[in-house]
């Protein structure tokens, strides 16, 4: 597969805005890509890459590495009727309480800046595990549910596109 | 309200209407509208009548406000590009009363109206009855304080002022995430 390149202009840092954690809140088959991380200032998607290095007895050094598993805070997540994907985590797990369905939800993560900039790069990960980590907050602020996501289930890459007015995004599977 | 340029227009975001170049929109509800509206809903207030702007005559029983324009205390953006600000206004409140040398009793009463004011834009502001300046008016805050003499002159007339700050958060979204 041929190596992306970044669409940004050359010499500019790249916005953070430009790599977006989408979540399904429609069907798998007809997905409904909603953004995660509305009033949240700072969150990374950490690679745990399940690395080990060892050295034999003749000195030589070997390391290995794992498919990283990849997590995501976002911290904290305040409670919006306009979220969307907050709206479907609060239902699921506060509500439901459904631990089967929080580990099976369905993840987009766009990177704008990479690929053209018509069709960007992305991955989908069908079966990740969302797993709010609280409920609540201090008198007079605000409800906040802090939410970490584990990337999981077979990842699929390809282009994202996103229409510039609705903020409607698509997924399109590389062939 | 927010007042843009476009193409030599004025736009009026919220009710939707344009205005010729030439003819300036005439803001409804400024900050500094919203302000005089609010002060001017103090049960005791009715005594000055209406509140002039940046200006406060020495004859007993007026009162000005003076708008000392808008700080922005912190500035933060989320991970999908939405910008929020947190901003301060300030105005001062002057009000001119009948205070002559030596009276106590119209001292008394002057101290005790500005007290009451200062009690009155707290109460408002906790329960929610001030007026919102921003995108979240739960968070909104406003402040009277440090309400004090200014000024006394041998002819019978005391000036008080009284320091009003609003803070309030405003959000720009990016369009089309």
């Amino acid at each position: 597969m041929a190596e992306e390149t970044f669409n940004t202009p050359g010499g500019q840092t790249i916005a953070r805005e430009q790599l977006v954690l989408y979540l399904n809140t429609g069907t798998y088959a007809s997905p409904t890509w909603s953004p995660l991380g509305k009033r949240v200032e700072d969150s990374s998607a950490e690679y745990d890459w399940g690395e080990s290095t060892e050295q034999d007895v003749l000195g030589v050094i070997r390391s290995s590495m794992k498919k990283p598993v990849i997590t995501q805070s976002f911290d904290p997540c305040k409670l919006d009727s306009d979220d969307s994907a907050i709206v479907r985590v609060w239902n699921l797990a506060v509500h439901d309480q459904n631990p089967q369905a929080l580990c099976n939800m369905d993840v987009l993560v766009g990177h704008f800046y990479a690929g053209s900039s018509s069709a960007p790069f992305g991955e989908r990960y069908p079966s990740s595990m969302v797993r709010p980590t609280g409920l609540g907050g201090e008198g007079g602020g605000n409800i906040e549910m802090p939410i970490d996501v584990t990337y999981g289930g077979e990842r699929e890459i390809g282009t994202v596109s996103r229409n510039a007015e609705t903020g409607a995004v698509t997924f399109t599977k590389a062939a | 309200m927010r007042i843009d340029v476009d193409g030599g227009e004025f736009n009026d975001y919220e009710s939707g209407v344009v205005i010729d170049g030439g003819s300036f929109a005439e803001p409804a509800d400024t900050a500094l509208e919203a302000m005089r509206a609010f002060v001017a809903r103090f049960p005791y207030a009715e005594v000055f009548g209406d509140l002039a702007i940046d200006y406060a005559d020495r004859i007993p029983d007026t009162a000005g406000l003076f708008p000392s324009g808008l700080v922005e205390v912190r500035r933060t953006g989320d991970v999908l590009g939405t910008v929020t600000v947190e901003n301060q206004y300030n105005f001062a409140l002057y009000t001119v009363m009948s205070k002559a040398p030596g009276d106590d009793a119209g001292a008394t009463l002057n101290a005790e109206w500005v007290q009451a004011f200062q009690e009155w834009v707290q109460e408002q502001s906790v329960t929610g009855q001030a007026p919102a300046f921003g995108d979240e008016p739960r968070t909104e805050r406003i402040t009277a304080q440090n309400g004090a003499i200014y000024s006394a002159d041998p002819e019978g007339v005391a000036v008080y002022a009284i320091q009003i700050s609003v803070s309030f958060t405003k959000h720009y979204e990016k369009k089309g995430w």
